[in-house]
Formats: structure tokens, sequence, C-alpha cells
């Protein structure tokens, strides 16, 4: 029942209800024209670092999103692509082997190679068996990262020399292009045959099999899709933060911070993951601020709190009291889903 | 001869691997979720043993008594009041309830009790039984006679007793299950809370050879997880051989390997066995 609501909302999106071409060509470029006056207006480094912050968690929360929103594979192990574009820049970087821009992509097309392998092996498993071995593999690379010292530096953590200097600006309009390009693939794959391929295959892997949609091939695509963005962000983290430790970028924490985000904003829809993003790095901040060390249990039970009362996230909650206020049709199926 | 005793550590630390594994199959079996804070209900037996211990001086082991029943209250309750209200939701919630209460019980008894390592150090935590060169941990044997214990009276309880059937039954097929009779709400909660109990008893018998900290639960479930999906899905005889295949297998591995890659290793051959035998290797079915 949720399933097929959630379905029939992420498609009724992709139909372009919301993003006509109108709408879009009046909106867009005023939207772009305020991302761009951003370092302007926010004048502090700490809050340009929270809006970068919060760029970096759009790009994992698309990626994670088109794996587990879209084609239905719950990852509880994507910091493993994270990492992994993170480490690769860090090595290209440290060894002088090639200039900043080869590292970046490097970063992003190493996860996606190593998709392709730990894709195979876990999608052999399917449902909580396939999050239970994603968890698994995650443990597996954090553990290689800490032990493999003479690649990774282990525990002490990789020292990079810095990119782009100082200055927070060029990180900024770095990230800003890396979501846009994000955003546009999605856009374009999801309303795609390849979105509904992966739809078909969430809903029913059997069905969608009988009907000529091979299940294994559309979520090793997703997968790879899903794990370069995940390593252009990985290698982007390692440009701005110029140090990184195996604790922070391969921890479960890490794939937790990762889907936060498109469950807040809602799982399986274009726009979740940039909603949710800008509300978990926004009460991530607060919390830490105003709680110090209890902010993690705080965090944990507005997990419970969401999956609870709000399951189908912002963009669910706030689609279902506009249909209501339209009183039309649509609104009645969908609480009666 | 020293392969010997590596064989007869992995034995032995795979007791203790099989109790947890065979309470996570019991949960996953009759309600299909993944219970993420397993872990963190065998953290919280280890640290109720430790305050018993610290307090009353209770030992370790006699504290099972006290700690598994807790637990089981615990369990049940949780069940009822937090698990229930996601059973037929989309298993992505599932795994997040389970999560985020995972992440809040670690992190609330980091923030009460610190971080620090505690230990219990008993009379007999260093004892050994020395056969020629095989040394035998007497705290460990206990562990794991006490752990085969429980793991055959579950497997008693669920052959023998009416509500072990029921439990069967629901594991087997729910609908049918219901049509006979089955109060399944009752019996998914009493399942929770039996794998709950069996975590708690693995923590208690954990306390004497083990450190207690409020992460100490995760490297466990992780384990358990890998055991389960190896054991064949649910299975609870699976997951007790799983268990004590994976103290072997893992104990061999860190002696050939290197103890670096202890936790590694285990998480490496479950990865072989998923591209040779998908569904496991005592199970039949993959879903």
């Amino acid at each position: 029942m949720k399933a097929a609501s959630l379905s029939r909302r992420s498609a009724g999106r992709m139909q372009g209800r919301r993003f006509t071409p109108m709408n879009l060509l009046i909106t867009m470029p005023l939207i772009l024209l305020l991302l761009l006056g951003v370092p302007w207006l926010v004048s502090s480094p700490y809050f340009l670092d929270i809006v970068i912050l919060m760029l970096m968690y759009m790009l994992l929360g698309m990626s994670w999103n088109l794996l587990g929103g879209f084609a239905g594979q719950i990852s509880l192990g994507h910091a493993i692509f994270f990492g992994l574009g993170a480490y690769c820049y860090g090595f290209l970087i440290n060894q002088h082997l090639t200039s900043v821009w080869i590292a970046l992509a490097s970063g992003a097309l190493a996860a996606t190679v190593a998709s392709i392998p730990i894709g195979i092996l876990c999608f052999r498993l399917r449902g909580p068996y396939f999050v239970l071995v994603t968890l698994a593999a995650a443990e597996v690379v954090r553990i290689l990262a800490v032990n493999l010292v003479d690649l990774t530096q282990g525990a002490e953590g990789m020292v990079i020399t810095p990119a782009f200097g100082i200055s927070k600006t060029p990180y900024y309009y770095l990230a800003l292009a890396f979501v846009l390009l994000e955003l546009i693939t999605m856009v374009v794959l999801c309303s795609s045959r390849f979105g509904y391929y992966y739809m078909a295959v969430r809903e029913d892997e059997d069905t969608a099999l009988a009907i000529g949609v091979n299940p294994l091939i559309h979520k090793l695509w997703a997968f790879g899709i899903s794990a370069f963005f995940a390593g252009l962000t990985g290698a982007f983290y390692a440009s701005y933060r110029h140090v990184i430790d195996p604790s922070v970028v391969l921890s479960l924490e890490r794939s937790v911070d990762i889907l936060l985000g498109p469950l807040v904003g809602g799982i399986g829809t274009l726009a979740g993951p940039l909603v949710g993003a800008v509300i978990m790095v926004s009460v991530n901040e607060g919390l830490r601020s105003l709680l110090g060390g209890a902010y993690l249990v705080a965090y944990g039970l507005i997990l419970v709190v969401i999956v609870l009362f709000f399951p189908s996230g912002v963009l669910g909650v706030t689609q279902r009291f506009f249909t209501r206020e339209a009183g039309g049709e649509a609104g009645k199926a969908d609480e009666a889903a | 001869m020293i392969v010997l005793q590596v064989l007869i550590n992995g034995l032995l630390t795979g007791g203790i691997y099989s109790l947890i594994s065979v309470g996570l199959a019991l949960i996953l079996g009759t309600m299909r979720i993944i219970n993420i804070f397993h872990g963190e209900l065998l953290m919280m037996a280890m640290y109720l043993t430790y305050w018993l211990y610290l307090y009353i001086h209770l030992d370790p082991y006699v504290s099972v008594l006290i700690t598994a029943p807790v637990l089981f209250g615990f369990g049940y309750v949780m069940q009822r009041v937090l698990i229930n209200r996601v059973l037929a939701q989309p298993e992505v919630n599932q795994v997040l309830l389970t999560l985020g209460i995972s992440m809040a019980l670690i992190n609330l008894f980091q923030l009460f009790f610190s971080p620090t390592y505690r230990q219990v150090r008993t009379g007999y935590s260093t004892a050994v039984l020395a056969f020629a060169d095989v040394r035998i941990s007497i705290p460990y044997t206990i562990s794991f006679m006490l752990a085969f214990a429980f793991t055959f009276l579950l497997y008693s309880f669920l052959i023998r007793t009416f509500p072990g059937k029921a439990i069967r039954a629901t594991a087997q097929d729910r609908q049918a299950a219901v049509m006979m009779g089955v109060n399944i709400a009752t019996v998914n909660a009493i399942s929770f809370g039996i794998g709950a109990a069996l975590a708690a008893a693995a923590g208690s018998l954990l306390v004497p050879i083990y450190y207690i900290f409020p992460g100490v639960g995760f490297p466990f479930a992780i384990k358990a997880f890998v055991v389960v999906v190896l054991g064949g899905m649910g299975s609870v005889v699976g997951a007790a051989l799983g268990g004590i295949i994976f103290g072997v297998v893992e104990a061999l591995g860190s002696f050939f390997i290197s103890t670096r890659y202890t936790d590694a290793i285990g998480l490496l051959i479950f990865i072989v066995i998923l591209l040779v035998r998908p569904a496991g290797l005592f199970g039949r079915s993959r879903v």
C-alpha cells in the first residue's frame, strides 16, 4: 500500500506536474542567480562551511536516493564509495600523479569501477539480506582502510595538499556545479525509461523480469551511477577538508548520514534529498551547538520519530497537506493509502 | 599443535556468536525484520552484569538469571511499542527504526556512563586447563557450555512446547498460522523478547572475558548478521552451527593471515560463501 502510493507520487512528479517547462524557465535563472550570490550573502566562513556541507549531503543524498529510493535497494554501506573517492583523490594528489581535476574524476571513476564487483556480490541477496551485506561490505572496507597503512596512512589519517587555497568560495562553486550536474542527471535519468525500469525493479523484481526488465542489470546501473556521484563527493570532500580519517569517511554513521537526507525529505522523490540535506545539516549543527555530546542521542530519536510518524518525509507531508486543501480525489486516495 | 589451540579458541568464541545469532535468526524468522540494535541488547546486558557484580558481587554467570528476564521484558515492550508499528511498512523504514534505536542507545550509554572501558575480573578470569601444549581457558569453556545449553533450551522450546510451535508456524506461513488460531501479535512480541534474552545471556557470558563499553555490541551484531545469512536466513539450527563455523574460521584466519584483520576475515569468508551458495550454508530458499 505504502510503496504503491510512493510510486504514484513519484511517477506523477516525473510526468512533469511540477517541472513544467514554463515554470523552470522562469524560476531556474532566479534560483541560479541566488545560489551564485551565496558567498557574498554569507560572509562568515562558518556559515559558508555549513552551506558547503549541505551541498555535499545533497550530492550524497541524491546518489543514495537513486539506488534506495528509485531502485528500492537500501544500502547501509554507501560510505564505501564516498571513502573510496576520497582516498583515490588523496593518493593521486599526494603522489603528484595527476592534476586536481583528473584526481576528482578518478575518485568518481574508482568508485564506479568498485561498484561493479560489490554490486554483483551484494545483489545476490534481496531485501533485508541486501541491507545486511552492504553493512558487512562497508565494515570490510573500513578495516582494510585502517590496516593498509602504506596506501591510506591507516587510522592516523591521510593529510592532503590543499587544492584551491584557504578561501571557501571556490569550493562552494565547485560543490554547486556538482549538485547541478547530479540533479540534471537524475532528472534526465528518472524521466527516461530507465527511471521506470528502476521503479519496476523496486516494486516487484519477479514481475519486472517477467516483462523483460532484467533486475540485476538495472540494479547494477543504478548502483554504478550512484557510486559515481558518491565517489565524486568523496573526492571533493578530500580536496576541501585536506584530511581523510577512516573512522569519519567509512563509518556506519557516515552511511546513516547519507540516507538521512532523502529519508527526511522524501525517499524516491527528486527534490527530497535536496530539501532533506538542508534540514538535516541545519538540525545537526543546531543540535550539536545546543546539546553538545548528547546530540547523537537526539539524532537517533529523530530517526525513530520520522520513521514512525512521517515515513514519507517532508515532501510527503506537505504534498498531502496541499492535496487535502485542493480537496481533490487524489487527496482522498492518498489518505486511504 | 598450535593449530589445535587456535581451533579450540575459535570453537569457544563461536559458541558466543551462536547464542547472539540464534536470537537474531528467531526475530528475523518470525517478523522478517533485521534488528540492528541486537548488539545494543548485548551491551545493555553487559552493563547490567557489571553493575550486579560491582554492587552486590553477583557472579557474571549467575547474573544471567537476572539479565535474561530483564532484557526479555525490554525486548517485549520494544516490540509492542515500536517494532510492531513498522511491520507492515517498507523495509527501509524497518531498518531505519532499529538503526535509530541503536544510535540512541549507544549514545545514551556513552552520555551517562562515559565511553570508558570497564572490566570484571573474577577469580577464574585467567584460569586455564592445560593438556600437553594445549591450554584451554576455563571462563571461555564455561561460556561455551552455557551458550550451548541455552541454544539447546531454545531448540527444545521451539520443538516441544505449544508457544514454540506457534513461533515456528508463524515463521513458516504467517497467514496459515493466523487461520490456525495463532495470535501473531503475541508470538511476535514473545519472539522478540526471547531474541533479546538470548543476546542478554551472551552479554553476561562475555563479561568475564571481554571489555564493557557503549559501542561493544556493534561488532558482535555485524558478525551475527553474517552468521544469520551464512546459516540460511532465519534458520535457528543454521545460525547455531554458523556461529561456531564463523568463530573457527575467524580464529584460523587471524592465525594464518594477521590478527589485525580478525574482524575482516570472517566477513570476507562470508562474501566468498555468498558467491558459491547465496542461500547460505544450510539454507534452501533465498528470501
